[in-house]
């Protein structure tokens, strides 16, 4: 396997100066770190807790145009906007981070739906995820069956050992970006690899996640939802920052004679989401909303994808202004259920 | 326990049990240390649940919008400021809610804390004026003082101004009336102050947390996410961030309190309170409209007399 090593100025030279890959890091912006392309003179943020906003902008951005098009005596000329096939790799993303792309890989890489615009910047982008030595209180990834060092959509897996990087590659195309970053080579893993893993494993929180999947099946009216959404500002902060939440919105943004069909995020937060163009909201109130998100991530995407779209990383946690919190919810709801 | 917090829910549980309200909305101890959330009381017995202490940061205000029994309501002194101004728009009549009345002496920032540590806290414990905070075996002891939310260094609003009953007498130190920050903005030239919003608001990720939180935002229909006219997209072209933030800042010009929510709640730390100080300042300087708890007084854009000031009209 190949693996390579560096002090950590060495690494975070190599990377800025790395030929051939338009390079992603978490970056620091003010107080908040979040994953964007390292320009000069951007401080980097590796050695600091996991990015406030997730990895999945990078291969799903908020805001993309589909194509555009315009009048053409009584037609409509449509004019495709090339995809993103950028070569990107993006350094510092967690073991949650990455876990999440696999279910979004799930909904865009749809057989009757597929999405070339997700697609084609997945094809061409590598990961270079970092192990996490430093859980936060917050985090709960092992009860989702990941964990601080999982390696699940790795390109690269990256220990962190205080003053250096060691790094393996765990993909052709990790192997070609590990090549391309160069470094000293190493022959074996890092013999504090186990003590660090444990110790990570060790620190993060459990959450009771049970039977929920199978038990809300049952739950779809159960008064509970009244009392947990009751403070929800009902925000799109949990939607936005989650490295799993997927929904958007196309509009088409147009004048006269030119117009472009634009894809945003959305959030099932916000009661226009639901919204019909009749006028009909089948979802008017909070807690049919809250119900909506809890349902959707413990218990639809099961049904639809076999896996909870949720990967423990309580960024939903941290930045809730209201302090809803997804632990609370899930292990009331899983204790209250009937198998 | 203090004895406020004790006042506090033996206040709740009385109005509960004469069925003077269906509903205490107050705070409750959150589930991350230093943090506390709103909660919802209708039985006397859960009345326990109450708590006041430094980190009751939340306006609670904005929580009335949909409520229709006679409901109390935990109030610091910019939460009073809130609800005046929704009595004085006619979203609330005064009858229509009980205000337990807080003094407050200034709330503790949870993200100058979780800044001072480098992630975010495993556990604290308040002292009085100071608190001891730690994260991965790191321990500090810190002065609450000086990890206020900023707009508490300069408040002078420290008791409700309106009120049914206050729980204690005492009311902290008054801030300085006089932000620092703000002189120095309105220093800028325009060009200065535009880089300043561009800047700030390149941050923002449209979730709309600042204008759900905000007690005065309360339209069925926002601007921002009408259809018929479009007059915002969604998303974040920067034309449509700033037009959002520009708009909403001048929807709140003569209305905004000060009490910073908006502030806390941005989860990418956009920071437009100078702007919205200014804009108040402005109402107070050219327009006589101060912020009072005056539920008579009629806000800056709800009145015009024929000699206001109007220079800006070219």
């Amino acid at each position: 396997m190949k693996r390579k090593k560096w002090t950590k100025p060495e690494f975070e030279k190599s990377i800025r100066n790395l030929a051939g890959y338009e390079v992603l890091a978490p970056v620091q912006v003010d107080k908040v770190a979040l994953f964007a392309p390292v320009r000069e003179g951007d401080t980097l943020a590796f050695d600091k807790p996991n990015t406030k906003a997730s990895v999945k902008s990078v291969l799903f951005p908020q805001t993309e145009t589909l194509f555009c098009y315009k009048r053409c005596g009584k037609n409509m000329a449509i004019e495709s906007i090339p995809l993103d096939e950028k070569r990107k790799a993006v350094f510092g993303v967690r073991p949650c981070d990455a876990a999440s792309l696999q279910g979004l890989d799930s909904v865009f890489s749809s057989k009757d739906y597929p999405d070339p615009y997700y697609m084609k910047r997945r094809e061409n982008t590598t990961l270079a995820v970092f192990a996490c030595n430093e859980p936060e209180p917050t985090c709960f990834c092992t009860s989702l069956g990941l964990g601080p060092w999982s390696r699940e959509g790795a390109d690269i897996f990256v220990y962190d050992l205080g003053d250096h990087y060691l790094a393996e590659a765990l993909t052709n195309k990790g192997e070609a970006l590990l090549d391309a970053v160069g470094g000293e080579n190493v022959a074996d893993a890092p013999s504090a690899a186990n003590t660090l893993k444990e110790a990570a494993e060790e620190a993060v929180r459990k959450v009771n996640i049970g039977d929920l999947p199978a038990k809300l099946k049952k739950m779809f009216n159960d008064p509970e939802w009244d009392s947990i959404s009751e403070k929800c500002l009902g925000c799109g902060i949990c939607s936005y920052i989650c490295p799993t939440c997927h929904c958007f919105d196309i509009q088409d943004e147009a004048g006269q004679e030119c117009g472009k069909r634009v894809r945003n995020w959305d959030s099932c937060m916000f009661p226009v989401f639901s919204m019909h163009a009749s006028g009909h909201n089948p979802r008017t109130v909070t807690n049919q909303r809250i119900r909506q998100r809890v349902m959707h991530k413990f218990n639809y995407f099961v049904e639809n994808f076999g896996r909870i779209a949720c990967v423990g990383c309580g960024r939903c946690i941290q930045s809730c202004p209201a302090n809803m919190d997804i632990r609370e919810i899930i292990e009331l709801l899983e204790a209250k259920g009937n198998g | 326990m203090s004895a406020s917090e004790q006042k506090l829910r033996e206040t709740a549980r009385r109005l509960l049990q004469e069925s003077k309200v269906e509903l205490v909305i107050g705070y409750e101890n959150g589930t991350l240390p230093l943090a506390t959330r709103p909660c919802f009381i209708r039985r006397a017995e859960d009345c326990d649940r109450l708590v006041w202490n430094s980190s009751c940061k939340a306006n609670l205000a904005g929580y009335l919008r949909n409520v229709k029994s006679k409901v109390a309501l935990v109030v610091k002194g910019c939460d009073s400021l809130a609800i005046a101004n929704l009595i004085r728009e006619r979203q609330l009549k005064r009858e229509q809610v009980y205000l337990i009345g807080v003094p407050c002496d200034g709330i503790i920032d949870r993200r100058s804390v979780i800044t001072e540590l480098g992630r975010e806290i495993e556990s604290a414990s308040d002292s009085g004026e100071s608190m001891t905070v730690s994260a991965r075996g790191k321990t500090k002891t810190l002065k609450k003082r000086d990890f206020l939310v900023e707009y508490c260094n300069n408040c002078t609003h420290h008791a409700p101004e309106i009120f049914d009953e206050m729980i204690s007498d005492e009311a902290g130190p008054q801030g300085e009336a006089e932000w620092k920050r703000l002189k120095e903005f309105e220093q800028m030239s325009p060009d200065e102050r535009w880089e300043y919003f561009t800047r700030q608001v390149s941050k923002c990720i449209r979730c709309y947390a600042c204008r759900n939180v905000c007690p005065l935002c309360y339209c069925k229909a926002c601007f921002a996410e009408n259809s018929k006219p479009r007059d915002v997209d969604a998303g974040v072209e920067e034309s449509d961030i700033q037009l959002f933030h520009l708009t909403r800042a001048f929807h709140s010009a003569g209305r905004c309190v000060g009490c910073g929510e908006c502030l806390r709640v941005c989860p990418m730390g956009v920071d437009l309170s100078v702007i919205n100080r200014k804009l108040a300042a402005d109402c107070a300087k050219l327009y006589g409209d101060e912020v009072t708890a005056d539920v008579e007084k009629k806000n800056t854009l709800d009145s015009f007399k024929e000699d206001d000031w109007q220079e800006f009209f070219y």
